[in-house]
């Protein structure tokens, strides 16, 4: 019965007429066999008693009129063997057998003479019937006859018939299967039809396809809500569309808004912050005192409105997911004084409030977003302001190293009236779960920190609070000086990877795009990180490209003139010497999966995400841009600075404070600098001498170097410097990001290997 | 000293900032429409550029001179700073698409300006002695 369940529709019916029309077949059959049966039996008692009736009549002459009387109803009974039917008879006189058919039989195995009475039943397949004998002599007593006819016909009668009900039922149960199979169509194709319409539905997620309807029955009842359930998917994603696409245009409706909202608000700010800005300082020191304090306000308001501004545009882009930061390497000096922070001095004069700023001579760099920082530590401070009177600001930061990373603590502290443990657990509460409508917030300093905490876990660190009330609060920022994300793209061991994997055009990142624009901008962008990038326009050439020069990447656009990114994709892939280069596509069309299933190693969508694109290059363990540099410098605060600018920039910068120390390093290192550093004039050993050292050594006479000097070079001295030395920077001239420009720019020149053979010229840059 | 070409509509931010450039040492010349600012890198030569993105309430004016200069070879030399009050992360992609050199954000950190105007004038002079090493 189980395996019944998972027949087909079409078996099942056909089945179920089968096996009924032999159901059926068999009770007729049944009944006309027992039926049969019985008339049968009743025919032949009947035929039984008929001859009984004319033997008895005979038996009874002979007996009242013979004068030997048993011998000749003996001889009587004779005649009955001309039925065939009849197996025996005998006649019974007081209780005794007087005459016998057949004659030699003994007398028991003829039945005992039981009553008198006319009778008949059925006994061991032979039908026994008892007939009274009319005797005139009354002295014999009980005068009886008893007749007995086979039944064997009968049965052999009943099986013929059963047989013949039975080939009747073979015979009928084909012709049913014949017609059943015809019939069962009538209820099982509208359902078989309707079941492929409904697979083909859910299988093509077409929902305009309606089933076809065959009658007005059930099926047709199903058919129809079938359809009319189609109708409602159909209209509510109509709806959920329409919706979407109104909720979409709400969006950039929003956004527009905001965007134009603030630049509108913006602009005026700008003007009157720029505006202030120069003549502040002359006004505070040669103006009356009214007007230093009038313009302050002016200057502080300005600003406060400003970071007003710049909290609505940053809540509603942290609720939009459009919170995106911007990695770059900065002096943690420099955060603290330039931008925003400024003038934080000044706008930050409220209430009598002193500012202090607690910093040590020496933070070093930090990789973050400087924005976002300056960003945080102005609400911090402008907070601090707000509630505190007549009291002290205070700014201070240090650095300190856990588990081998360096940290910074930046820490806001007043001396305000501080807050209780019920305020302090309300503090950073996520805008979306404080009550009161956005508008309500501001002003307060809920939103300000709100944003503030997920600033600060955006650039991988968080910030905590410290406060009792009375005595004031400290609001501290602990930040990983290269936060843990961003460590991980670097290089592990520069110097290891430098032997392994030199920088070469093996290294590079191919860009395939047709789009010039789009080109360039990919170009400038992973040059400025410090990629070897090579360009191809078309997918033919970028597939050329990419045989001849092996990248390390591909970033692949998919709309392209000759062959799309898609073909290009699938080629790069059947060649076993590209296939496990990793493409990443670009593209404007969302179709990430089919990327992905066709071997996609990550998939960027137009307008390119320049950082997302920076990070997915990061994750394929591209050469380190650069590698191991040597700073050769006497000057203890220039060497720290240089290498400092050199680590900043992920080199891995030895030093040695003269031209002998530096030969014995290269000498004793396993691996030969990219790149020396070096000041000319030194005690123990100058630069000239260096020089003309390195260029004994074949190996080192590769060394590209740059020099970095105060002296004023001579034709004579730029001739004794020669073909090794690739640029000169006058020192005191050039800004950090100069030198690590030109660097940069020097190691690119120099590595491949086509730049190296065509020689170096001596290029003096005035900067 | 650097000879500054400055395109911006609006005259309060033309009046102030070209003051402070002034006051920082730098030559200023002005225009107050991208017609007239292109004229005036033709005529005049400028070190640099800085162009004000929205010009007359047309947000993508500046962003269409920066192509008309980068697509002269004889101006695109000259690096262009855009100037915009939109924070937007896409305006600055936008206009380092366009070609400008350098994107800075209203209210200008002046003295992050200067620093950046000094970077690029000094890499562009630099750039004209030799040849690039990108071409």
């Amino acid at each position: 019965m189980h395996r019944f369940k998972h027949w087909p529709i079409k078996v099942k019916i056909t089945a179920i007429l089968v096996v009924t029309s032999w159901v059926s077949l068999l009770a007729a059959s049944a009944a006309f066999v027992v039926g049969e049966f019985f008339d049968y039996r009743k025919e032949r008692v009947r035929e039984g008693s008929t001859l009984a009736q004319f033997v008895a009549l005979g038996c009874a002459d002979i007996l009242n009129l013979s004068p030997n009387p048993h011998g000749e109803t003996e001889e009587f009974l004779k005649h009955l063997g001309v039925n065939k039917e009849v197996k025996l008879a005998c006649v019974y006189v007081d209780g005794k057998i007087i005459a016998k058919y057949p004659s030699e039989w003994a007398s028991d195995q003829f039945p005992p003479m039981s009553n008198s009475k006319d009778a008949h039943y059925a006994k061991d397949s032979l039908a026994f019937i008892w007939r009274r004998l009319p005797l005139t002599d009354p002295t014999k007593k009980n005068p009886a006859l008893c007749l007995s006819m086979s039944l064997d016909w009968l049965n052999s009668r009943f099986w013929k018939s059963a047989t013949t009900s039975g080939l009747v039922m073979v015979g009928s149960s084909l012709l049913a299967i014949l017609i059943s199979a015809k019939l069962q169509r009538i209820i099982s194709k509208p359902i078989l039809d309707l079941s492929s319409d409904a697979k083909e539905v859910s299988g093509k997620m077409d929902y305009s396809i309606r089933a076809k309807k065959h009658s007005n029955d059930e099926i047709g009842l199903l058919t129809d809500s079938f359809n009319e359930m189609l109708s409602q998917i159909q209209k509510r994603d109509a709806e959920l569309l329409e919706a979407r696409q109104a909720a979409e245009k709400a969006n950039r409706a929003k956004s527009t808004f905001l965007s134009v909202m603030s630049h509108e608000m913006r602009t005026p700010l700008a003007a009157i912050i720029s505006a202030l800005e120069p003549i502040l300082p002359e006004v505070n020191k040669q103006g009356p005192a009214l007007w230093s304090e009038f313009l302050s306000i002016c200057y502080r308001q300005a600003r406060h409105m400003l970071n007003q501004i710049n909290d609505i545009l940053d809540i509603s882009r942290i609720e939009a997911g459009k919170m995106s930061v911007t990695w770059m390497d900065a002096e943690v000096k420099e955060i603290l004084e330039g931008g925003a922070m400024g003038g934080m001095p000044i706008f930050l004069r409220t209430n009598n409030n002193r500012f202090v700023l607690e910093c040590p001579g020496d933070l070093g760099t930090m990789r973050t977003d400087v924005d976002k920082l300056r960003r945080c530590l102005i609400n911090l401070l402008s907070n601090a302001g707000k509630f505190t009177k007549n009291g002290t600001v205070t700014l201070s930061v240090s650095r300190w190293a856990k588990d081998g990373s360096d940290w910074l603590t930046f820490q806001v502290r007043d001396t305000g009236k501080g807050m209780t443990q019920e305020e302090l657990g309300r503090l950073f509460v996520p805008f979306s779960q404080a009550s009161g409508s956005i508008g309500q917030k501001f002003g307060g300093h809920g939103l300000g920190l709100a944003i503030t905490k997920d600033l600060c876990q955006r650039l991988g660190g968080d910030i905590r609070v410290e406060s009792e009330p009375g005595k004031g609060s400290a609001f501290i920022i602990d930040l990983p000086a290269i936060s843990a994300e961003q460590r991980t793209e670097l290089p592990v061991s520069p110097i290891a990877s430098s032997a392994s994997a030199p920088l070469n055009e093996e290294g590079c990142v191919l860009v395939i795009d047709d789009d010039p624009e789009m080109r360039r901008l990919l170009g400038q962008l992973l040059q400025r990180e410090g990629f070897h990038v090579e360009l191809a326009a078309s997918g033919l050439e970028g597939l050329q490209r990419a045989r001849e020069l092996r990248p390390k990447v591909i970033t692949l656009d998919v709309l392209m003139p000759d062959i799309d990114g898609w073909a290009v994709l699938s080629q790069l892939k059947s060649d076993p010497d590209l296939a496990s280069v990793p493409v990443v596509m670009i593209t404007v069309w969302p179709e990430s999966e089919r990327a992905f299933a066709l071997g996609v190693a990550d998939y960027l969508s137009k307008p390119v995400d320049s950082q997302r694109l920076l990070a997915t290059l990061k994750k394929y363990q591209l050469p380190p841009p650069a590698n191991h540099a040597l700073v050769v410098e006497d000057d203890p605060d220039m060497r720290s600075l240089l290498r400092q600018a050199l680590q900043a920039a992920d080199w891995a910068a030895t030093a040695a404070e003269n031209g002998k120390a530096a030969l014995e390093q290269i000498a004793r290192s396993p691996n030969t600098p990219a790149l020396i550093i070096l000041d000319l004039m030194m005690p123990v050993m100058d630069g000239f001498e260096f020089i003309a050292e390195l260029q004994k050594n074949e190996k080192w006479r590769r060394i590209p170097v740059v020099v970095v000097s105060a002296k004023d070079l001579t034709i004579e001295d730029q001739r004794r410097l020669g073909g090794q030395v690739t640029e000169i920077l006058k020192k005191g001239s050039f800004s950090r990001e100069e030198l690590l420009q030109s660097v940069r720019q020097t190691v690119r020149q120099l590595l491949p290997a086509k730049a190296i053979e065509s020689g170096r010229k001596v290029e003096i840059r005035s900067v | 000293m650097s000879k500054i070409l400055y395109i911006e509509d609006e005259e309060d931010n033309r009046i102030i900032t070209s003051h402070r450039l002034i006051m920082a040492g730098h030559q200023v010349l002005l225009a107050e429409d991208t017609v007239e600012g292109i004229a005036k890198a033709r005529a005049d030569a400028p070190d640099l550029i800085l162009m004000d993105l929205k010009i007359k309430d047309d947000e993508t004016a500046g962003l269409e001179a920066t192509r008309q200069l980068k697509a002269d070879p004889k101006l695109r030399r000259i690096p262009v700073i855009a100037v915009t009050a939109f924070t937007e992360a896409e305006k600055r992609t936008e206009s380092l698409r366009a070609g400008c050199d350098d994107h800075v954000v209203r209210p200008i950190d002046f003295p992050q300006l200067l620093k950046r105007i000094e970077t690029l004038v000094t890499a562009s002079r630099s750039a004209l002695n030799q040849t690039s090493p990108f071409s």
